[in-house]
């Protein structure tokens, strides 16, 4: 945990009928901090993030941020999803109002985020585009684009390159960052890939398996931009593997 | 260099707009072919005359005399072909628009509501299973004029309607809505900006649908008489004075009519949906 204070703070346990899908995860998350959540398939990893977006109430215990229990309507949130979550009968440029125009930011101030985010993901001259006309890596750099377009006390990343190709999601990895940087957010990033995690992370959560416990808290301190190749990239490596199991 | 450039460039873009003069020239060739094929059937029918002699198979040429004659002079009671027509498609704009009015809502309500719907669908099926043309003979009874081929419409009109707009609710993407929730969308934004979004594709199919039904009702509902005027008044009556021609001209406007209205259905589909994939027909 590094200084900045108990942003974002989550108790809970969950549970679907009989089915305790977390038990007793407790951690926190520091102001503008890049935190990865790492565990395996069908561990309850996007649970975690439900439960941080409100999607879903937590069937005992809290998530706070800034102290408050987590409310769309009073704080600012954002969510990229891994399935395509663009409205395809939005253009490009309407997509990424979505956020601001809920929140009723005033139309100059709403047109300027809109085209900042345009312009930071790169996207400018495909703004009158439709979703059906663009290819997967860009319709999720316009989700990524919607969600750091609002001031968000918080933003979601739920596996959200997992239906890309390699080459593709290594450029959208580094271009997250690059974003995050700018726009200094507090950022949960959910995930299996272990490379994934150490790339982007400040902070490794690894979640056992179900019911999901918090197996260990990794602060990654390694130089940036990150490089696959690193000495103690490949140290990580092989302990967040040992950490997850055999499979890994 | 502009956007499509860049796109083709990068090999990013997986559907390029198509370019405007190709678009033209294909529909013009389009437009070619289906001029050719109504000159077939023409063709094909001016021909079976010089097979079959006979008054009661009138030429396309007499058909197309008994046209001009009603158009300009009108019927026995001197009615011309605009009063007819107009009449009929005042009655179906009425009764179409109700149907519209009240399936749509009806539809969207209870879609989101199902046990709604669950609960009063033995009640509200039934309905849907009377062709309206059955409910001729009780109209007869209990309405007249305008209001009777209104009430017959919007029966036509409505079930299609409704039921597209029923079904079509729960097919709405939980994740559109869900970006909404994040964001801390209400009830009411999310049902104006994801569920009729989302939906209008199937209620403008069952609007279609709709439209078919209730021009097949209306003509139906003007042969039970009452008024003087409308396409299907005016067919019934020379079938009395068996004057074949009258009546033919009056099914080729039926069709015609039907099939410009469905046109102009479509061409709002397209317009509406440029962001579809799928040109829906």
């Amino acid at each position: 945990m590094r200084a900045g204070g108990e942003k974002v703070v989550v108790d809970v346990t969950q549970r679907f009928g009989d089915l305790v899908v977390l038990d007793h995860l407790r951690f926190s998350i520091a102001a503008n901090e890049f935190v990865c959540v790492l565990g395996k398939s069908g561990c309850g990893k996007t649970t975690v993030a439900n439960l941080l977006a409100g999607l879903l109430p937590c069937s005992e215990g809290t998530v706070t941020i800034d102290g408050v229990p987590t409310d769309p309507r009073r704080h600012e949130l954002a969510f990229v999803f891994q399935e395509p979550s663009l409205w395809p009968w939005r253009t490009v440029r309407d997509n990424i109002r979505i956020g601001l125009e809920i929140k009723r930011v005033p139309t100059p101030e709403l047109e300027r985020r809109v085209a900042e985010m345009i312009e930071l993901v790169g996207l400018r001259g495909f703004e009158a585009y439709y979703p059906y006309q663009i290819s997967g890596g860009m319709k999720q750099r316009v989700a990524i684009a919607r969600a750091f377009a609002v001031d968000a006390d918080l933003i979601l990343m739920d596996e959200p390159f997992a239906a890309l190709d390699e080459q593709t999601r290594h450029g959208m990895q580094a271009e997250v960052l690059r974003i995050w940087e700018r726009k200094k957010t507090t950022v949960v990033f959910v995930t299996h890939n272990l490379e994934e995690a150490i790339y982007l992370a400040e902070r490794i959560i690894v979640l056992t398996e179900k019911p999901a416990r918090i197996k260990a808290s990794l602060d990654v301190e390694l130089p940036r931009p990150r490089d696959y190749a690193h000495p103690g990239f490949i140290a990580l490596r092989k302990r967040l593997g040992e950490l997850m199991g055999s499979a890994w | 260099m502009g956007a499509e450039e860049v796109a083709d460039v990068l090999g990013v873009a997986t559907a390029a707009p198509v370019p405007r003069e190709a678009g033209r020239r294909r529909s013009l060739r389009v437009l070619l072919h289906n001029a050719a094929a109504a000159l077939a059937v023409l063709a094909a029918w001016q021909a079976a005359t010089f097979i079959v002699h006979s008054v009661f198979f009138p030429s396309p040429w007499q058909v197309a005399r008994a046209f001009v004659d009603l158009a300009l002079n009108g019927d026995v009671a001197g009615h011309t072909l605009l009063t007819h027509m107009a009449w009929s498609m005042a009655r179906l704009a009425a009764g179409f628009l109700m149907g519209v009015v009240l399936g749509v809502p009806l539809g969207l309500l209870m879609g989101l509501y199902r046990p709604l719907y669950a609960g009063t669908r033995a009640a509200l099926e039934p309905f849907r299973f009377i062709p309206p043309i059955a409910w001729i003979p009780l109209t007869i009874v209990l309405l007249s004029g305008f209001p009777r081929y209104v009430f017959l419409i919007w029966l036509g009109a409505f079930f299609p309607i409704f039921v597209a707009t029923l079904v079509g609710v729960p097919r709405v993407e939980p994740i559109h809505k869900n970006v909404a929730k994040v964001h801390g969308a209400g009830r009411w934004y999310i049902l104006r900006k994801v569920v009729v979004p989302s939906v209008l594709p199937d209620i403008l199919g069952g609007m279609r649908v709709g439209m078919g039904t209730a021009w097949m009702t209306i003509v139906a509902a003007e042969m039970s008489g009452g008024e003087t005027t409308g396409l299907g008044r005016m067919m019934v009556n020379y079938a009395e004075l068996i004057r074949i021609p009258e009546i033919v001209v009056g099914m080729i406007l039926i069709g015609v009519l039907g099939f410009a209205m469905n046109e102009l259905l479509l061409r709002i589909e397209r317009r509406l949906f440029r962001w579809r994939w799928e040109v829906t027909l």
